[in-house]
């Protein structure tokens, strides 16, 4: 893995921005087609919109390491 | 570790202790609408719903952008991204309370206006509050207040924006998609 100051961790940041951005839109398409459907899958693609924004925007497991 | 980086790890840990505070709140909030509303919902305006969940899942991706330009040194990207992520926060806004709020559905409408109001004013509120962040970090970016060492307040602010995106991907299908749509 890249290290997040080189010029390749730098290129991996903005392209790891970009396939999130783009796995939640694909997500939030998906939970508008199942628009008064049940709620269980609606809500499954919460939690997993919710952990991508948590892992990759919100860089949660910067907690636990080290500066 | 440095100094500096103890203040930054301790600072990061108590805005992420204010965020589990904040989870108490929204949730409670979350909780009374699947009280009260049960299996129905209004029948609010689905595009705009969608285009407004889009416009902040955008501002997120630029923020987001923002503070990865920051890191490399790249300010003039940083500027420009972060500048995107308060346009789109706004336009998030008037979506909301421009059309949203200026449907049939009154406040005073019973359990459907109430509860409606009270959970997309108290994010909108959020959203106002990570603006006017947002606005601040912009103009001690302009002044060079930030290095690619040391942006913890860009760090903070991005976390805030995303923390009031993750809280209108529960809100978004709990307002416009679950249970069947009932006429105001």
């Amino acid at each position: 893995m890249p290290h997040p100051d080189s010029g390749a961790g730098r290129a991996s940041a903005y392209r790891r921005g970009l396939l999130t951005i783009a796995a939640l839109g694909g997500l939030t398409w998906v939970e508008f087609q199942l628009s008064g459907g049940p709620v269980l899958p609606l809500l499954v693609i919460g939690l997993a919109k919710a952990a991508l924004i948590l892992q990759f925007f919100m860089h949660i497991s910067r907690l636990w390491k080290q500066q | 570790m440095t100094t500096a980086a103890k203040s930054t790890t301790r600072a990061r840990l108590g805005l992420w202790l204010f965020f589990a505070s904040e989870v108490f709140l929204f949730g409670a909030l979350l909780a009374v609408r699947f009280h009260l509303w049960g299996p129905t919902r209004p029948d609010l305006d689905q595009r705009l719903g969608v285009s407004v969940t889009s416009i902040l899942l955008a501002s997120s991706f630029f923020m987001n952008r923002a503070e990865a330009a920051i890191a490399r040194g790249d300010r003039a990207n940083f500027l420009g991204s972060l500048l995107l992520t308060g346009a789109l926060g706004i336009t998030f806004l008037v979506g909301v309370i421009g059309f949203e709020w200026q449907g049939e559905l009154r406040p005073g409408d019973g359990v459907f206006g109430s509860v409606l109001f009270t959970m997309t004013g108290l994010h909108a509120f959020h959203v106002l509050t990570g603006l006017a962040l947002i606005g601040l970090v912009l103009v001690r970016g302009a002044r060079q207040r930030y290095t690619p060492e040391s942006h913890w307040g860009v760090e903070a602010c991005a976390i805030y924006w995303h923390f009031v995106d993750l809280v209108w991907v529960f809100y978004y299908p709990a307002l416009y998609l679950m249970g069947s749509p009932v006429g105001p």
